[in-house]
Protein backbone atom coordinates (compact mmCIF):
# COMPACT_ATOMS: atom_id res chain seq x y z
CA UNK A 1 0.00 0.00 0.00
CA UNK A 2 3.16 2.52 -0.12
CA UNK A 3 3.71 4.30 -2.70
CA UNK A 4 7.30 4.39 -3.66
CA UNK A 5 9.45 7.83 -4.12
CA UNK A 6 9.04 8.76 -8.07
CA UNK A 7 5.62 7.74 -9.04
CA UNK A 8 3.48 9.88 -8.65
CA UNK A 9 3.76 13.66 -10.59
CA UNK A 10 5.26 16.46 -8.37
CA UNK A 11 1.88 18.73 -8.27
CA UNK A 12 0.26 15.46 -6.69
CA UNK A 13 2.70 14.75 -4.06
CA UNK A 14 2.98 18.71 -2.81
CA UNK A 15 -1.21 18.65 -2.46
CA UNK A 16 -1.87 15.53 -1.05
CA UNK A 17 1.25 16.10 1.17
CA UNK A 18 -0.39 19.51 2.40
CA UNK A 19 -3.26 17.85 3.27
CA UNK A 20 -1.39 15.49 5.31
CA UNK A 21 1.02 18.25 6.78
CA UNK A 22 -2.34 19.62 8.32
CA UNK A 23 -3.72 17.40 9.90
CA UNK A 24 -0.74 15.79 11.32
CA UNK A 25 0.49 19.41 12.96
CA UNK A 26 -3.50 19.31 14.09
CA UNK A 27 -3.39 15.98 15.59
CA UNK A 28 0.17 16.97 16.98
CA UNK A 29 -1.20 19.64 18.87
CA UNK A 30 -4.48 18.24 20.07
CA UNK A 31 -2.90 14.77 21.40
CA UNK A 32 -4.08 14.48 24.90
CA UNK A 33 -0.73 13.07 27.25
CA UNK A 34 -3.67 10.44 27.89
CA UNK A 35 -3.82 9.17 24.87
CA UNK A 36 0.07 8.73 24.00
CA UNK A 37 0.56 5.10 25.35
CA UNK A 38 -2.23 4.31 23.04
CA UNK A 39 -0.61 6.31 19.99
CA UNK A 40 2.81 4.91 20.70
CA UNK A 41 1.11 1.13 20.78
CA UNK A 42 -0.76 1.70 17.79
CA UNK A 43 2.15 3.27 15.86
CA UNK A 44 3.92 0.27 16.58
CA UNK A 45 0.97 -2.71 15.79
CA UNK A 46 0.58 -0.30 12.12
CA UNK A 47 4.70 -0.73 11.42
CA UNK A 48 4.67 -4.67 12.41
CA UNK A 49 1.49 -5.33 10.50
CA UNK A 50 2.72 -4.01 7.46
CA UNK A 51 5.88 -7.21 7.34
CA UNK A 52 2.80 -9.84 7.87
CA UNK A 53 3.11 -10.49 3.79
CA UNK A 54 0.07 -13.01 2.32
CA UNK A 55 1.13 -14.39 -1.11
CA UNK A 56 -1.41 -13.91 -3.44
CA UNK A 57 -0.88 -14.82 -7.07
CA UNK A 58 1.56 -13.02 -8.81
CA UNK A 59 1.97 -10.41 -6.03
CA UNK A 60 1.72 -9.95 -2.14
CA UNK A 61 -0.57 -8.81 0.14
CA UNK A 62 -0.01 -6.39 3.95
CA UNK A 63 -2.10 -6.06 6.88
CA UNK A 64 -2.17 -2.17 8.01
CA UNK A 65 -5.01 -2.52 9.87
CA UNK A 66 -5.86 0.98 9.85
CA UNK A 67 -9.51 0.67 10.97
CA UNK A 68 -8.84 -0.92 14.40
CA UNK A 69 -6.17 2.16 14.43
CA UNK A 70 -9.04 4.93 13.61
CA UNK A 71 -11.24 3.77 15.95
CA UNK A 72 -9.10 3.69 18.92
CA UNK A 73 -7.05 7.27 17.91
CA UNK A 74 -9.78 9.25 15.43
CA UNK A 75 -7.31 12.21 14.11
CA UNK A 76 -4.72 11.24 16.56
CA UNK A 77 -4.36 8.35 13.90
CA UNK A 78 -1.93 10.90 11.96
CA UNK A 79 0.82 11.09 14.49
CA UNK A 80 0.86 7.29 14.94
CA UNK A 81 0.98 6.19 11.57
CA UNK A 82 3.29 8.89 9.94
CA UNK A 83 6.15 7.85 12.91
CA UNK A 84 5.97 4.27 11.89
CA UNK A 85 5.79 5.39 8.34
CA UNK A 86 8.95 7.59 8.45
CA UNK A 87 11.04 4.80 10.36
CA UNK A 88 9.87 2.41 7.46
CA UNK A 89 11.04 4.22 4.98
CA UNK A 90 13.95 5.28 6.44
CA UNK A 91 15.37 1.75 7.84
CA UNK A 92 13.50 -0.06 5.75
CA UNK A 93 13.40 0.89 2.34
CA UNK A 94 9.31 0.76 2.05
CA UNK A 95 7.54 3.59 0.85
CA UNK A 96 10.06 6.97 0.80
CA UNK A 97 10.88 10.37 2.22
CA UNK A 98 9.66 12.43 -0.57
CA UNK A 99 6.50 10.35 -0.72
CA UNK A 100 5.56 10.04 2.56
CA UNK A 101 2.93 13.04 2.81
CA UNK A 102 0.92 11.31 -0.05
CA UNK A 103 1.54 7.90 2.10
CA UNK A 104 -0.08 9.37 5.45
CA UNK A 105 -2.78 10.58 3.73
CA UNK A 106 -3.73 7.18 2.20
CA UNK A 107 -3.05 5.48 5.66
CA UNK A 108 -4.35 7.29 8.15
CA UNK A 109 -7.43 9.73 6.43
CA UNK A 110 -9.25 6.20 6.41
CA UNK A 111 -8.24 5.60 9.79
CA UNK A 112 -10.13 8.90 10.52
CA UNK A 113 -12.93 8.44 8.65
CA UNK A 114 -14.00 4.71 10.01
CA UNK A 115 -13.71 6.85 13.38
CA UNK A 116 -16.36 8.83 12.85
CA UNK A 117 -18.50 6.53 10.51
CA UNK A 118 -18.03 3.91 14.11
CA UNK A 119 -19.18 6.66 16.09
CA UNK A 120 -22.59 7.04 13.86
CA UNK A 121 -25.90 6.21 15.08
CA UNK A 122 -26.64 3.62 12.07
CA UNK A 123 -23.49 1.91 12.63
CA UNK A 124 -23.62 1.55 16.79
CA UNK A 125 -27.10 0.07 15.82
CA UNK A 126 -25.45 -3.05 14.25
CA UNK A 127 -24.58 -6.31 15.47
CA UNK A 128 -21.13 -5.75 17.60
CA UNK A 129 -19.09 -8.53 15.04
CA UNK A 130 -20.43 -6.91 12.08
CA UNK A 131 -19.24 -3.63 13.27
CA UNK A 132 -16.12 -4.94 14.06
CA UNK A 133 -15.80 -6.40 10.89
CA UNK A 134 -16.59 -3.24 8.83
CA UNK A 135 -14.50 -1.46 10.73
CA UNK A 136 -11.29 -3.73 9.36
CA UNK A 137 -13.05 -3.62 6.11
CA UNK A 138 -13.80 -0.18 5.74
CA UNK A 139 -10.51 1.36 6.23
CA UNK A 140 -8.27 -0.77 3.80
CA UNK A 141 -11.05 -0.17 1.43
CA UNK A 142 -10.68 3.65 1.70
CA UNK A 143 -7.34 3.48 1.70
CA UNK A 144 -7.33 1.47 -1.77
CA UNK A 145 -10.14 3.90 -2.98
CA UNK A 146 -7.74 6.90 -1.73
CA UNK A 147 -4.74 5.31 -3.61
CA UNK A 148 -6.89 4.09 -6.99
CA UNK A 149 -7.69 7.76 -7.09
CA UNK A 150 -4.33 9.38 -6.18
CA UNK A 151 -2.92 7.21 -8.94
CA UNK A 152 -5.95 7.57 -11.34
CA UNK A 153 -5.27 11.27 -11.35
CA UNK A 154 -1.59 11.81 -11.27
CA UNK A 155 -0.55 10.32 -14.21
CA UNK A 156 -2.32 9.06 -17.26
CA UNK A 157 -0.13 5.75 -17.83
CA UNK A 158 -1.17 4.77 -14.16
CA UNK A 159 -5.04 4.35 -15.30
CA UNK A 160 -5.24 0.81 -15.69
CA UNK A 161 -2.51 0.03 -12.92
CA UNK A 162 -4.97 1.85 -10.73
CA UNK A 163 -7.87 0.18 -11.15
CA UNK A 164 -5.97 -2.92 -10.73
CA UNK A 165 -5.15 -2.18 -7.16
CA UNK A 166 -8.51 -1.77 -6.34
CA UNK A 167 -9.31 -5.21 -7.75
CA UNK A 168 -6.08 -6.72 -6.12
CA UNK A 169 -7.03 -5.19 -2.73
CA UNK A 170 -10.72 -6.85 -2.53
CA UNK A 171 -9.06 -9.72 -0.36
CA UNK A 172 -6.95 -7.61 1.44
CA UNK A 173 -10.41 -5.58 2.57
CA UNK A 174 -11.91 -9.33 3.73
CA UNK A 175 -8.75 -10.49 5.51
CA UNK A 176 -8.60 -6.90 7.22
CA UNK A 177 -12.09 -6.92 8.35
CA UNK A 178 -12.04 -11.06 9.88
CA UNK A 179 -8.13 -9.79 10.90
CA UNK A 180 -9.91 -6.44 13.00
CA UNK A 181 -13.12 -8.60 13.89
CA UNK A 182 -11.17 -10.78 16.01
CA UNK A 183 -8.23 -8.17 17.28
CA UNK A 184 -11.39 -6.03 18.44
CA UNK A 185 -13.28 -8.65 19.98
CA UNK A 186 -9.79 -9.91 22.04
CA UNK A 187 -9.47 -6.12 22.82
CA UNK A 188 -12.97 -6.03 24.12
CA UNK A 189 -12.42 -8.94 26.12
CA UNK A 190 -9.03 -8.59 27.80
CA UNK A 191 -8.57 -5.28 27.84
CA UNK A 192 -12.15 -3.24 27.43
CA UNK A 193 -11.23 0.22 28.97
CA UNK A 194 -8.79 0.77 25.95
CA UNK A 195 -11.81 0.48 23.80
CA UNK A 196 -13.50 2.79 26.49
CA UNK A 197 -11.25 5.02 26.68
CA UNK A 198 -11.44 6.00 22.67
CA UNK A 199 -15.07 6.43 23.41
CA UNK A 200 -13.99 9.34 25.62
CA UNK B 1 -6.59 -11.47 -22.00
CA UNK B 2 -4.71 -13.63 -18.90
CA UNK B 3 -1.08 -11.92 -20.19
CA UNK B 4 -2.62 -8.68 -19.84
CA UNK B 5 -4.03 -9.37 -16.68
CA UNK B 6 -0.74 -10.73 -15.30
CA UNK B 7 0.86 -7.42 -16.72
CA UNK B 8 -1.18 -5.50 -14.87
CA UNK B 9 -0.97 -6.89 -11.77
CA UNK B 10 2.78 -7.05 -12.41
CA UNK B 11 3.08 -3.12 -13.22
CA UNK B 12 0.61 -2.10 -10.66
CA UNK B 13 2.53 -4.26 -7.83
CA UNK B 14 5.81 -2.09 -9.22
CA UNK B 15 4.44 1.17 -8.40
CA UNK B 16 3.63 0.17 -4.69
CA UNK B 17 7.17 -2.21 -4.40
CA UNK B 18 9.65 -0.95 -2.56
CA UNK B 19 14.11 -0.25 -2.97
CA UNK B 20 15.31 -2.39 -5.70
CA UNK B 21 18.37 -4.28 -5.11
CA UNK B 22 21.00 -5.51 -7.56
CA UNK B 23 23.27 -8.37 -6.60
CA UNK B 24 26.57 -9.00 -8.85
CA UNK B 25 28.86 -12.19 -9.31
CA UNK B 26 30.77 -13.37 -11.82
CA UNK B 27 32.91 -16.14 -12.85
CA UNK B 28 36.04 -15.52 -15.48
CA UNK B 29 34.06 -13.39 -17.75
CA UNK B 30 30.39 -14.74 -17.24
CA UNK B 31 29.12 -12.18 -15.40
CA UNK B 32 25.17 -13.01 -13.35
CA UNK B 33 22.77 -10.41 -11.79
CA UNK B 34 20.27 -10.74 -9.81
CA UNK B 35 17.72 -8.35 -8.79
CA UNK B 36 15.08 -8.41 -5.91
CA UNK B 37 12.93 -5.41 -3.93
CA UNK B 38 13.48 -4.88 -0.05
CA UNK B 39 10.75 -7.28 0.43
CA UNK B 40 12.71 -10.10 -1.12
CA UNK B 41 10.89 -10.76 -3.90
CA UNK B 42 12.50 -11.25 -7.43
CA UNK B 43 12.64 -8.33 -9.68
CA UNK B 44 10.88 -10.30 -12.37
CA UNK B 45 10.96 -9.04 -16.19
CA UNK B 46 13.02 -6.10 -15.10
CA UNK B 47 14.62 -3.68 -17.38
CA UNK B 48 18.01 -4.62 -17.57
CA UNK B 49 20.56 -2.02 -19.39
CA UNK B 50 24.58 -2.77 -19.09
CA UNK B 51 26.93 -0.17 -20.44
CA UNK B 52 30.74 -0.11 -21.16
CA UNK B 53 31.46 3.86 -20.62
CA UNK B 54 28.63 5.17 -23.15
CA UNK B 55 28.03 2.10 -25.41
CA UNK B 56 25.15 -0.14 -24.65
CA UNK B 57 26.12 -3.57 -24.41
CA UNK B 58 22.93 -5.07 -23.49
CA UNK B 59 19.31 -4.14 -23.56
CA UNK B 60 16.69 -6.55 -22.09
CA UNK B 61 14.72 -7.83 -19.31
CA UNK B 62 15.47 -9.87 -16.30
CA UNK B 63 14.22 -13.56 -16.52
CA UNK B 64 11.07 -14.67 -13.75
CA UNK B 65 13.38 -15.25 -11.16
CA UNK B 66 14.83 -11.77 -11.65
CA UNK B 67 18.23 -12.94 -12.68
CA UNK B 68 20.54 -12.41 -16.39
CA UNK B 69 23.65 -14.27 -17.33
CA UNK B 70 25.74 -12.55 -19.76
CA UNK B 71 29.50 -12.84 -20.72
CA UNK B 72 31.36 -9.88 -20.83
CA UNK B 73 34.87 -8.80 -22.78
CA UNK B 74 34.89 -5.40 -20.59
CA UNK B 75 36.40 -5.24 -17.50
CA UNK B 76 34.05 -2.50 -16.30
CA UNK B 77 30.65 -1.91 -16.46
CA UNK B 78 27.74 0.26 -15.46
CA UNK B 79 24.70 -2.20 -14.97
CA UNK B 80 20.91 -0.39 -14.46
CA UNK B 81 18.16 -2.49 -13.50
CA UNK B 82 14.77 -0.49 -13.58
CA UNK B 83 11.42 -1.80 -12.37
CA UNK B 84 9.53 1.02 -13.94
CA UNK B 85 7.59 3.94 -12.25
CA UNK B 86 10.39 5.46 -10.20
CA UNK B 87 12.03 2.47 -8.66
CA UNK B 88 15.87 1.89 -10.60
CA UNK B 89 19.10 1.04 -9.16
CA UNK B 90 22.43 1.53 -10.90
CA UNK B 91 25.83 0.12 -10.12
CA UNK B 92 29.43 0.47 -12.07
CA UNK B 93 31.51 -2.32 -11.54
CA UNK B 94 35.10 -3.36 -12.19
CA UNK B 95 34.84 -7.31 -12.30
CA UNK B 96 38.17 -8.18 -10.84
CA UNK B 97 36.83 -5.80 -8.02
CA UNK B 98 33.69 -7.68 -7.17
CA UNK B 99 33.31 -9.46 -3.74
CA UNK B 100 33.01 -12.94 -4.32
CA UNK B 101 29.98 -13.37 -1.82
CA UNK B 102 27.03 -15.97 -2.03
CA UNK B 103 24.09 -14.66 -2.79
CA UNK B 104 22.13 -17.14 0.06
CA UNK B 105 24.85 -15.68 2.51
CA UNK B 106 24.12 -11.99 1.58
CA UNK B 107 20.20 -12.71 2.07
CA UNK B 108 20.78 -14.06 5.08
CA UNK B 109 22.74 -10.87 5.95
CA UNK B 110 20.04 -8.27 4.82
CA UNK B 111 17.33 -10.26 6.20
CA UNK B 112 19.40 -10.45 9.27
CA UNK B 113 19.88 -6.35 8.98
CA UNK B 114 15.86 -6.03 8.31
CA UNK B 115 14.73 -7.75 11.50
CA UNK B 116 18.04 -5.02 14.05
CA UNK B 117 15.93 -2.30 11.83
CA UNK B 118 12.74 -3.32 13.02
CA UNK B 119 14.06 -3.52 16.47
CA UNK B 120 15.50 -0.27 16.51
CA UNK B 121 12.21 1.08 14.68
CA UNK B 122 10.07 -0.22 17.46
CA UNK B 123 12.78 1.50 19.90
CA UNK B 124 12.57 4.90 17.86
CA UNK B 125 8.68 4.55 18.27
CA UNK B 126 8.71 3.67 22.07
CA UNK B 127 11.66 7.02 22.34
CA UNK B 128 9.36 9.41 19.82
CA UNK B 129 6.23 9.13 22.35
CA UNK B 130 7.91 9.00 25.29
CA UNK B 131 9.48 12.43 24.52
CA UNK B 132 6.61 14.03 23.26
CA UNK B 133 4.49 12.72 26.78
CA UNK B 134 7.71 14.51 28.13
CA UNK B 135 7.02 18.08 26.31
CA UNK B 136 3.66 17.41 26.66
CA UNK B 137 3.84 17.66 30.34
CA UNK B 138 6.17 20.27 30.55
CA UNK B 139 4.15 22.54 28.24
CA UNK B 140 0.99 22.01 30.83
Amino acid sequence: MHIADGVLSLEATLAVSAVSAFAFYKALKELDNSMITLAAVCSAMFFIASFIHIPFGVTQIHLILLGVIGILLGLYSFVSIFIALLLQALLLGYGGIASIGVNLFIMATPAFLVYHIYHTDIFQRLNQKLQFFLVGFLGTFFATLFLTLILYFSKEEYEYAALSIMAINVVTMLIEGFVGMFLLLFIQKTYPQILKKAHE
Amino acid sequence: MNKRLIFLLLFSTSLLAHKVNLFITHEDNNVEIYSYFASGDACKGCKLMIKHGNDTLVNAHLNEEGKYQFISSYASLNITVDASSGHLVSKDIVLDLLPQEDLTEVLKKEKHNQYLNMGLSLLLIALFFYLLKRVKKNAK
